[in-house]
């Protein structure tokens, strides 16, 4: 609010908007929500184009040669290696392979120390070992300083994450082709990791001589400068049907989108596209809305969606290029073909100067050739996010006083010009003491007189304002001649209602956020696996943390029974999910936006009621956005995803692994790769939510 | 015959055909083939642009160089800017070559190649010095622009520009308004006769609409707010080799020998939109001359115009100030005989 502005020429606006707030607030969600799907309508988003001119993309024609024996030799050797055991992948012969090319070859070994306790006999057992190879393409004419990765995971023939093979003899038959060419200024890394992501998360740590707390990696034998990118290749021997382009990486975080169009426009130029041209048709969209959406669920996830995923926590840009399987189809891609889309996206990336800065890190992709940029999809996102945020304030006051409009249109912006820069507040764990601080503020403010009128001081108090405006709201219901010092005993009385509500859902939610590490220290018994304990015991956490409303209630002495204000708890209920959506907006966009789509309208329709019915229909809508509520219908979602083929059969079993998978996941990826997803739901969309919770179980 | 200034002989040569030839029409054109005025032909040849992805501009100024060479300008008289090392770039698979055309028939980068100025020393400070003069006492000759009021300067400048601006580097600028002044100086300080300013930069037309100073002869391969292109990808180097404009002066001046009676006024038609989708333009207003009538090695060659007299012709009291003929329309056309002439302070005094 600047200085100049007369806040009572709004006064109509502020009228006019309490007199449609319900309906303006649907309005806003379904509007904001409504534009963020269509984001994914051509004409709404931006062709793709290339930033860097240093990348010269496809200029250069292919140098490998025709019919590429040495591949095919590669490959079918390769092949008679892994039918000698189903079990091993042969890294020796691999070694050797690399090593007859003459490139600097070494092996690195690691262990994982599996962070959840496996088994009651032996905490040897808990310890897996790993080795990664990895090889140095020398640049001839260059000094070193620079290098690139190339990658694939080894992954026996048994392995139930689809084979590598195509890959690895690809990167054999390239080192083979590269090292003959004086052209290149940058360093070849071929690197071969054991355990998917764990090895290449050992390697980078090796590389970058950082540590982390469960994977212990050997000192690396040999070294280039700074990686600048990495190709991941996940790409199996025969019938290959299209490539799949994976970006997501470590929560959410994307690879430059230059380094995304190379390559698509790589594949292309060799005819290796998955993607058809969407038209501006209403089929078109829908199979638009359907790629960003599919993107958006596994960016969500904030677990990485390859190997990739871990080169982002260096700013090492990189993606997988994981070549499909499917044993229909007539067209397949020969390992010749995709060696040279592999090997022009290393020519290009050979002709990058710096790192790639140019174009953008926050997007979306509805298809190959278009994309949605950070400044297209944040203000629906907002719109979405400040429905619930700013309207729910006026909605709090049933009549309104002159000066009390006043208040409430300097709280909306206030509000607004919150969540416009949630970046500053990091929602982790910080909740309880900020809520201290504005009480303390409070205090002070409410006992100098009457500030609000005080347009001067008015930036310095704002945090006090909001906290205060609600209470005023409830005292003004009954007498707003109430001299100053009953008025500050009143609004005292009604913080302090609120206060315990607000500190036992953090702590509620601290709990939570521990409760894993705890379970995992009980001895489980021969019979229950790991799984099983941390599954029903987050479970149990869960079921418990429900009742605690309850528990509220009976504590409290009859006498000086505290009747809660509901609207107060919904006011910085509303907040803290505001301000936890916009800050991971900003690192995640997919995350803030399913948590919004789906938990934003129970939380908005939330009231206090003596109906029964009521009550109880709200407390199933809470259930359902609740976070196990909405890991059960990821879960549901994921299990949908795989049965696509054998019709909608859904069987509630298969979901309930998967939610066990799912859980699991997110506890060993918060562990092993610092994956913070599981953090903010325990620490930020848990608390808030359960503020929610409470509020049906006002009593008023 | 050795004591007698070169300058009287051309005179006399001049003198000679005129007795032969002249009679009303053709001789005023014949006259304007040999009034130049020249002596000697210097060439700035100036590439800012660094980078691997900038092959083309290192191609450009290269060629030209080839060009301007092969029409008869000694390196000695050539000053070559090239800011990056292209032939040694690691990127580079063809080590040690550059080329301007797909087919890599031409190395302009041959064993016969005296850069000037390399790599870093390529600076607006560098550039400006050389054109001015005003260069360190330790400046060897060979990187000097040693011409005199006599002389024809061909200034070539590619690289990546603005309105009103041209890159070097990736650091700094030249601007218009600071080349104009620049010539100024090269003028008041008697550095030219003529000069030849030719540019191949995006909006390149901006970096002549300053120029202020008498005789100059400017072409640019655009205009203000378009670009200009890149001719055509090596696949094998996989870079731009050449820029349009440059691609289509360069084919027009193959075709020419140091002996050719093409003239300026053809060389600026070069490159007709069509060709070059950037508009080709042209500032003529402050050459004194037809450029329809002055010949394109006045600029690009360094050519003698030597006609053989047998007849035995004797030399008496021969001085400058008799031969008008050789002089300028700028130089002593109507001037006193016996006026000193005198260098311009270098450093104007304050009034």
């Amino acid at each position: 609010m600047g200085l100049l502005t007369d806040p009572k020429q709004r006064q109509w606006l502020v009228r006019s908007i309490l007199r449609y707030q319900s309906k303006l607030s649907v309005l806003l969600y379904v509007g904001g929500l409504l534009w963020f799907l269509a984001l994914a309508y051509r004409p709404l988003n931006a062709g793709t184009y290339f930033s860097e001119n240093a990348l010269l993309p496809g200029l250069v024609e292919s140098n490998l040669p025709q019919g590429f024996s040495s591949l095919q030799s590669f490959a079918s050797s390769l092949k008679e290696e892994m039918k000698k055991d189903k079990e091993r992948v042969p890294k020796d012969w691999i070694f050797q392979q690399f090593q007859d090319l003459g490139l600097d070859t070494y092996r690195q070994n690691f262990t994982l120390k599996y962070p959840f306790r496996m088994s009651t006999y032996a905490k040897e057992l808990q310890l897996f070992r790993g080795e990664n190879i990895y090889a140095i393409l020398r640049a001839r004419r260059a000094a070193s300083t620079e290098a690139l990765v190339m990658a694939a995971p080894l992954r026996s023939a048994s392995n139930s994450k689809g084979r590598t093979d195509g890959g690895i003899a690809l990167m054999l038959g390239l080192a083979d082709q590269f090292r003959r060419n004086p052209y290149w200024a940058k360093d070849v890394i071929f690197l071969l990791s054991e355990m998917d992501e764990v090895g290449v998360l050992a390697w980078l740590d090796a590389y970058h001589e950082s540590k982390s707390p469960y994977v212990f990696a050997d000192d690396l034998p040999g070294r280039s400068g700074p990686i600048q990118a990495a190709i991941n290749l996940e790409i199996p021997q025969d019938k290959v049907r299209y490539l799949n382009l994976k970006v997501e990486g470590l929560n959410g975080q994307l690879p430059n989108l230059d380094l995304f169009n190379l390559a698509v426009r790589l594949g292309r130029r060799e005819h290796v596209h998955g993607d058809h041209h969407d038209p501006e048709t209403w089929e078109g969209f829908q199979h638009m809305l359907g790629t960003m959406l599919n993107m958006m669920w596994t960016q969500a996830s904030g677990a990485p969606s390859g190997s990739h995923g871990l080169f982002h926590r260096y700013h090492i840009e990189a993606l997988t290029l994981e070549g499909v399987r499917l044993s229909k189809g007539m067209r397949a891609y020969s390992l010749e073909q995709l060696a040279r889309v592999v090997e022009g996206i290393f020519r290009s990336l050979n002709n990058l100067l710096e790192r790639f800065h140019q174009s953008f890190f926050f997007y979306l992709l509805p298809s190959t050739d278009r994309y949605v940029s950070i400044g297209l999809y944040m203000p629906p996102f907002g719109l979405m996010a400040v429905a619930a945020l700013a309207l729910w304030i006026m909605a709090t006051s049933p009549q309104e006083p002159e000066d009390e409009k006043e208040r409430e249109e300097k709280q909306l912006g206030e509000k607004e010009t919150e969540g416009g820069e949630p970046g500053k507040k990091e929602t982790k764990g910080g909740e309880l003491g900020e809520k201290e601080t504005e009480t303390k503020k409070k205090e002070d403010s409410s006992g100098s007189g009457d500030p609000h009128n005080d347009s001067h001081s008015e930036k310095k108090k704002s945090l006090a304002d909001q906290e205060n405006a609600p209470q005023d709201l409830a005292v003004d219901d009954g007498d707003s001649d109430d001299d100053d010092g009953l008025e500050l005993g009143e609004t005292m009385r009604i913080f302090l209602s609120v206060a315990p509500v607000v500190t036992m859902s953090f702590l509620l939610g601290l709990m939570t956020y521990t409760a894993p590490h705890l379970f995992s220290k009980f001895e489980p018994s021969r019979s229950v696996s790991v799984f099983d304990v941390v599954t029903y015991g987050m479970m149990a956490v869960f079921t418990a943390s429900l009742t605690y409303p309850y528990l509220l209630y009976r504590k409290a002495d009859p006498d000086s029974e505290i009747l809660i204000n509901w609207h107060l708890l919904k006011c910085i209920g509303l907040l803290v999910q505001g301000l936890m959506l916009f800050a991971i907006s900003l690192i995640n966009i997919s995350l803030a936006f399913f948590i919004a789509a789906t938990s934003l309208p129970v939380m908005m329709a939330v009231y206090a009621t003596k109906s029964w019915l009521s009550k109880g229909l709200q407390l199933v809508a809470l259930l359902i956005v609740s976070p196990l509520g909405l890991l059960v219908m990821a879960a549901c979602v994921t299990v949908i995803q795989k049965n696509t083929d054998d019709s909608w059969l859904f069987s509630p079993l298969a979901a309930m692994d998967e939610v066990k998978n799912l859980l699991f996941l997110l506890l060993v990826d918060q562990h092993l790769f610092a994956s913070w997803t599981f953090l903010v739901v325990s620490l930020a969309y848990f608390p808030a939510w359960l503020l929610f919770w409470a509020i049906p179980f006002c009593q008023f | 015959m050795a004591a007698v200034p070169k300058g009287s002989v051309v005179a006399i040569c001049v003198l000679a055909l005129f007795s032969t030839f002249a009679n009303g029409d053709h001789e005023e054109q014949v006259q304007e083939f040999f009034k130049s005025g020249h002596t000697n032909n210097w060439a700035v040849l100036v590439d800012t642009s660094r980078f691997w992805f900038n092959y083309r501009h290192v191609a450009n100024v290269l060629s030209v160089y080839r060009s301007v060479k092969r029409l008869g300008i000694p390196d000695s008289h050539i000053i070559l800017m090239v800011a990056d090392d292209m032939a040694c770039n690691p990127r580079n698979p063809r080590p040690a070559t550059v080329f301007n055309n797909a087919n890599q028939n031409i190395n302009v980068y041959g064993d016969d190649v005296e850069v000037d100025y390399r790599g870093y020393e390529v600076t607006v400070e560098n550039f400006i010095r050389v054109l001015t003069g005003r260069l360190p006492p330790s400046t060897p000759r060979s990187k000097r622009l040693l011409s005199d009021e006599r002389s024809n300067v061909l200034v070539y400048m590619t690289g990546h520009g603005g309105d009103g601006f041209l890159k070097f580097q990736d650091a700094e600028e030249v601007s218009n308004v600071e080349l104009a002044d620049a010539f100024e100086q090269m003028w008041q300080k008697r550095r030219y006769h003529e000069l030849f300013f030719m540019i191949d930069t995006c909006q390149a037309e901006s970096m002549f609409q300053k120029f202020y100073s008498p005789n100059i002869l400017a072409v640019a391969s655009s205009r203000v707010g378009e670009d200009s292109l890149s001719h055509h990808v090596d696949p094998a180097l996989g870079v731009y080799v050449i820029d349009r404009y440059t691609y289509h002066a360069l084919d027009f001046l193959e075709g020419v020998q140091p002996g050719s009676k093409k003239t300026m006024g053809q060389f600026l038609k070069v490159c007709p939109r069509h060709q070059c989708i950037s508009t080709v333009s042209v500032r003529k207003d402050l050459f004194q001359r037809d450029p329809d009538k002055v010949l394109l090695t006045d600029f690009f060659g360094s050519v003698r115009n030597v006609e053989l007299v047998h007849d035995t012709i004797h030399l008496q009291n021969v001085s400058l100030e008799t031969d008008e003929a050789t002089c300028s329309k700028d130089g002593c056309e109507g001037s006193s005989t016996g006026e000193q002439l005198a260098y311009a302070e270098q450093f104007p005094k304050p009034l």
